[in-house]
C-alpha cells in the first residue's frame, strides 16, 4: 500500500496525429501531499484528461516520471481509483453490485462487501436505490454510484475527471457539497479535474492551472478557505475575489 | 385507438377482397383458393402438417443452435485475442459474402440428400450472422466501462467475463432474432432442394400436384411458427436486458426497496 503522495516531474506526453505530433503535456511538475485535495483547471484541450489518464495508469507518458507513494506507475492499481466524466457505472449491474465491483476484484468476502456497501449507501444517499439499475436513476445519483464505487476500494488516491461536468448547475453544486461530505469521512488524496473555477475553489486545497497548447503548468494557487466548507462560502466576498483573480489568470493562460 | 381501427380496417379490406374474388369465382382456385379451400386443407391434413413441421423444426433448431453457438464462441475468441483474430478474420471475411443458399448444390454433392446437409445449411447461415455480429458487438463495448474496470483492478479475463460479456448481450439478442428468422428460410429452402419429409418437402409436393391451397397453408404454418419463435426470443430478451435504456425510462427514479417518505422526497428532489 502506498501513502497517497503523488509526485509528477518533467512529465511530457505527445500524441502522433498522422504525420504531425500533438504535445498534450509539456514538462509538468506537481507535488501532491497525502490527503490533499488538488484541483486541476484549464480550458478544454489543454491536457487535463491526458494527465489524469497517465496518473491512473491508463496511458503512458512520453517522458518524465510519475511516482505514487514513491513508486513509479506501471499501470492501473488499487491505490488509485478513477471517476470519469461520463457515466461509468455498469448499466447491467444494480447500485449495490456496482459498489461491490472493485471489492470482488480484490477477493473480499461477501460479509465484508456487505459491510462496506452498507456503510457507503447512506453516505451516498442511495439506500432506497440499492437494487435499482443505473438507468432508473437521475444523473446526479448515477454520478454518486461512480464516486461510491471508487470509494469502496478505499484508494489512497481518488482521480476525478470533470465528474460533474455533465450535470446542471443546481445538481452540480449539490454534488460538490456531497463530495466534500463524503470526502471528509475518509480523506484520501484527490486530483480533481474541472474547467469550472468556482468548483475548483469550492473543493480544493490547491489549484493547478494549466495553459493550453502545449499543456503546461501556468500557476499553482493555494485556496485559503477553512474546512469544513459550507454552501454559503459560494456567496462570500473572499470567494468572489479569488474567483475573479483566477478567471483573469485563466484568460491570460488561454491567450 | 383510431390508428388501431385503421390497421384493423386494412386487414379486413384485404380479407374481404380475397373472399370476394374467390367466392365470386372471379379467380381460378388454382391460382388463389378461397377461405373454404384453406379450411378444408387444414381440416384434412393437420396431422401431416404437424409431423412435417416437427421434422422441419428439429433440423432448424439444431442448425440454429449449433450455428449460433459456434458463431458466438468463435466471435468471442476472435475479439479476445489479436492473434486468433489475425488467423480467423480473413477466413470469416472469405465466407461472409457467400449467400447461404448458393452452397446448397455443394452440400448435396458432398453429403447427398438428408438431414445432415439441411442442418449444415442452417448452421452456415446462423454461424456467419453470429460471428460477424459478435465481433462487432465486442468492438462496440464503450471504452469507458473497460477503463473503469481496469482502474478498479480487474484484469483481462475478468474484464471479459464481467464487462464485455454482459455489455454485448443486447446486441447479441438482436442478432439472434435475425439468425432465427433467417434459419426458417434456410431450412425450408434446404427441403426444397431435397428431402423426404418436412414442410418444405410438402410444399414441393403440393406444387407438383398444383395444390395451391396446400402451399398457402404451408406458408401460413411456417410464418406463424417463425412469429412464435420470435416472440419467445423477445420475451427472453426482456429478461436478459432489463437494464437497458429501452426498458426503463432514464431518470425514472423509483425506489426498489420499501420506500420511506424521506427517501421518496429525496428522490423527487433529485429528479427535479
Ligand atoms: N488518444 C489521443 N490521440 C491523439 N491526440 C489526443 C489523444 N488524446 C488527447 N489528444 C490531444 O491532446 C490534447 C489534450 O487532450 P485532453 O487531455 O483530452 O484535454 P482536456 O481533457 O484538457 O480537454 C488535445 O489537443 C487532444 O486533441
Ligand atoms: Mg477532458
Amino acid at each position: 500500500m502506498t501513502d497517497g503522495t503523488l509526485s509528477i516531474s518533467a512529465l511530457t506526453k505527445t500524441f502522433a496525429k498522422g504525420s504531425t505530433t500533438v504535445t498534450a503535456l509539456e514538462n509538468v511538475n506537481v507535488e501532491i501531499g497525502a490527503g490533499e485535495f488538488v484541483a486541476v483547471v484549464g480550458s478544454s484541450g489543454c491536457g487535463k484528461s491526458t494527465l489524469l489518464n497517465i496518473l491512473a495508469g491508463l496511458d503512458r507518458q512520453t517522458s518524465g516520471q510519475v511516482l505514487v507513494g514513491g513508486r513509479p506507475v506501471g499501470g492501473p492499481g488499487p491505490d488509485r481509483a478513477m471517476v470519469f466524466q461520463s457515466d461509468a457505472a455498469f448499466p447491467w449491474l444494480t447500485v449495490t453490485e456496482n459498489l461491490e465491483y472493485g471489492l470482488k476484484v480484490q477477493g473480499r468476502s461477501a460479509a465484508e462487501r456487505k459491510r462496506v456497501v452498507g456503510e457507503l449507501l447512506p453516505l451516498l444517499g442511495l439506500e432506497q436505490f440499492a437494487h435499482s439499475y443505473p438507468r432508473e436513476l437521475s444523473g446526479g445519483m448515477r454520478k454518486r454510484i461512480d464516486i461510491g464505487r471508487a470509494y469502496a476500494v478505499e484508494p489512497e488516491i481518488l482521480l476525478m475527471d470533470e465528474p460533474f461536468g455533465a450535470l446542471d448547475v443546481v445538481t452540480r453544486e449539490h454534488m460538490q457539497d456531497e463530495l466534500l461530505r463524503i470526502w471528509s469521512a475518509r480523506r484520501s488524496t484527490v486530483v480533481f479535474i474541472t474547467h469550472d473555477i468556482d468548483e475548483a475553489i469550492m473543493l480544493s486545497d490547491r489549484i493547478v492551472m494549466l495553459s493550453p497548447r502545449p499543456g503546461r503548468v501556468r500557476e499553482i494557487v493555494d485556496v485559503p478557505f477553512d474546512r469544513p466548507r459550507t454552501p454559503e462560502l459560494r456567496e462570500s466576498a473572499d470567494f468572489y475575489r479569488l474567483r475573479t483573480d483566477l478567471r483573469r489568470m485563466m484568460g491570460e493562460a488561454v491567450r | 385507438m383510431r390508428m388501431r381501427l385503421l390497421s384493423l380496417g386494412s386487414l379486413l379490406v384485404v380479407a374481404l377482397v380475397w373472399a370476394g374474388l374467390t367466392l365470386g369465382g372471379v379467380v381460378d382456385k388454382l391460382f388463389l383458393p378461397g377461405p373454404q379451400d384453406i379450411a378444408a386443407v387444414v381440416g384434412e391434413s393437420w396431422r401431416d402438417l404437424l409431423s412435417g413441421l416437427g421434422f422441419t423444426l428439429t433440423r432448424q433448431v439444431a442448425g440454429f443452435l449449433i450455428g449460433s453457438l459456434l458463431g458466438i464462441g468463435l466471435g468471442l475468441l476472435m475479439a479476445s485475442s489479436r492473434t486468433v483474430n489475425a488467423v480467423l478474420d480473413p477466413l470469416v471475411e472469405l465466407i461472409r459474402p457467400i449467400p447461404p443458399l448458393a452452397i446448397i448444390p455443394l452440400l448435396i454433392l458432398w453429403l447427398g440428400i438428408g438431414a445432415v446437409p439441411q442442418v449444415l445449411l442452417v448452421v452456415f447461415g446462423c454461424f456467419v450472422i453470429m460471428v460477424v455480429s459478435t465481433v462487432e458487438a465486442v468492438r462496440n463495448v464503450p471504452r469507458i466501462y473497460l477503463n473503469a474496470a481496469r482502474t478498479l483492478g480487474a484484469g483481462g479475463p475478468r474484464i471479459y467475463r464481467t464487462v464485455v460479456m454482459p455489455a454485448i448481450v443486447p446486441a447479441l439478442v438482436g442478432s439472434v432474432r435475425v439468425a432465427a428468422a433467417a434459419s426458417f428460410g434456410l431450412v425450408v429452402a434446404a427441403e426444397f432442394m431435397g428431402a423426404q419429409e418436412g414442410i418444405g418437402y410438402q410444399m414441393i409436393l403440393a406444387q407438383r400436384y398444383l395444390r395451391t391451397d396446400q402451399i398457402i397453408v404451408c406458408i401460413a404454418v411456417i410464418t406463424v411458427t417463425a412469429w412464435l419463435v420470435d416472440q419467445v426470443i423477445r420475451r427472453l430478451e426482456r429478461r436478459l436486458t432489463g437494464w437497458t435504456e429501452r426498458h426503463v425510462g432514464a431518470g425514472d427514479a423509483r425506489p426498489r426497496t420499501k420506500a420511506t417518505v424521506a427517501g421518496t422526497a429525496a428522490a423527487i428532489k433529485e429528479n427535479s
